[in-house]
């Protein structure tokens, strides 16, 4: 079993992995989300989902077909968090 | 994983979050107005809170054709008061809210070509749009 990067939280039923990412202001978490669809477009793996408002982005990513999250989703998450940590967050 | 767009997905919960309030603010509303005696206030509410849901229905099915479960998060509290004027105030206020937050996901599907959603969120617009008149119209 893969197990999540720093900050994400495993959960079950399917089995994903969850992270909420917090920013200063409202651009910011518009150009993390900016970052997060490029990034998904070129590693070909996109969140099974997304909720945002003025300053978070919560992200749950699953593995395919609703296994456990892998080397590919690890990589993913680990560029999200790389993405995050370019932006100011508090 | 599925394919859609990031951006889309969380615009699509989104405007289910603040359809789903809106349809909590109208309702206790409308709980309020029926306490009060004012039938008539209380039978538009509850006309508003069905519009609201019917918004909602059309974003879970968006939700769901994407792979989904849709789920609204935490509500925004009703907001009420002591009288149909306050309440006038705070659904103007969330309708205006709803028509900002059309028009940013509107451009964004504008601005990928996913003229599925594009559609989606312009009739969402102009829905909000038109309520938003109505309630400036009637006065609640």
């Amino acid at each position: 079993m893969t197990t999540p990067p720093e900050g994400w939280e495993a959960r079950g039923r399917p089995p994903s992995w969850f992270r909420r990412f917090t920013f200063a202001k409202y651009a910011e978490t518009r150009d993390f989300l900016d970052g997060v669809a490029a990034l998904s477009e070129e590693l070909g793996l996109h969140p099974q989902n997304i909720n945002f408002a003025t300053t978070h982005a919560n992200i749950t990513i699953e593995g395919a077909d609703q296994q456990e999250p892998g080397e590919a989703e690890l990589a993913f998450a680990l560029r999200v968090n790389a993405l995050a940590a370019t932006r100011a967050g508090p | 994983m599925i394919r859609t767009d990031p951006r889309t997905l969380g615009w699509l919960n989104r405007a289910l979050n603040h359809e789903m309030s809106a349809v909590q603010q109208y309702m206790a509303q409308r709980v309020l107005a029926r306490l009060w005696g004012d039938a008539a206030l209380a039978e538009r509410l509850g006309a508003d809170a069905m519009e609201e849901l019917d918004h909602a229905e059309h974003l879970m099915r968006a939700l769901i054709e994407q792979g989904v479960t849709p789920s609204a998060g935490a509500l925004r509290p009703p907001r009420l008061g002591p009288d149909a004027d306050s309440f006038a105030h705070a659904n103007r206020q969330i309708e205006a809210d709803a028509v900002r937050l059309y028009r940013e996901a509107l451009a964004h599907a504008r601005q990928i070509r996913d003229q599925h959603h594009e559609a989606l969120f312009a009739d969402l617009l102009a829905a909000e749009m038109e309520h938003l008149a109505g309630i400036e119209e009637q006065g609640s």
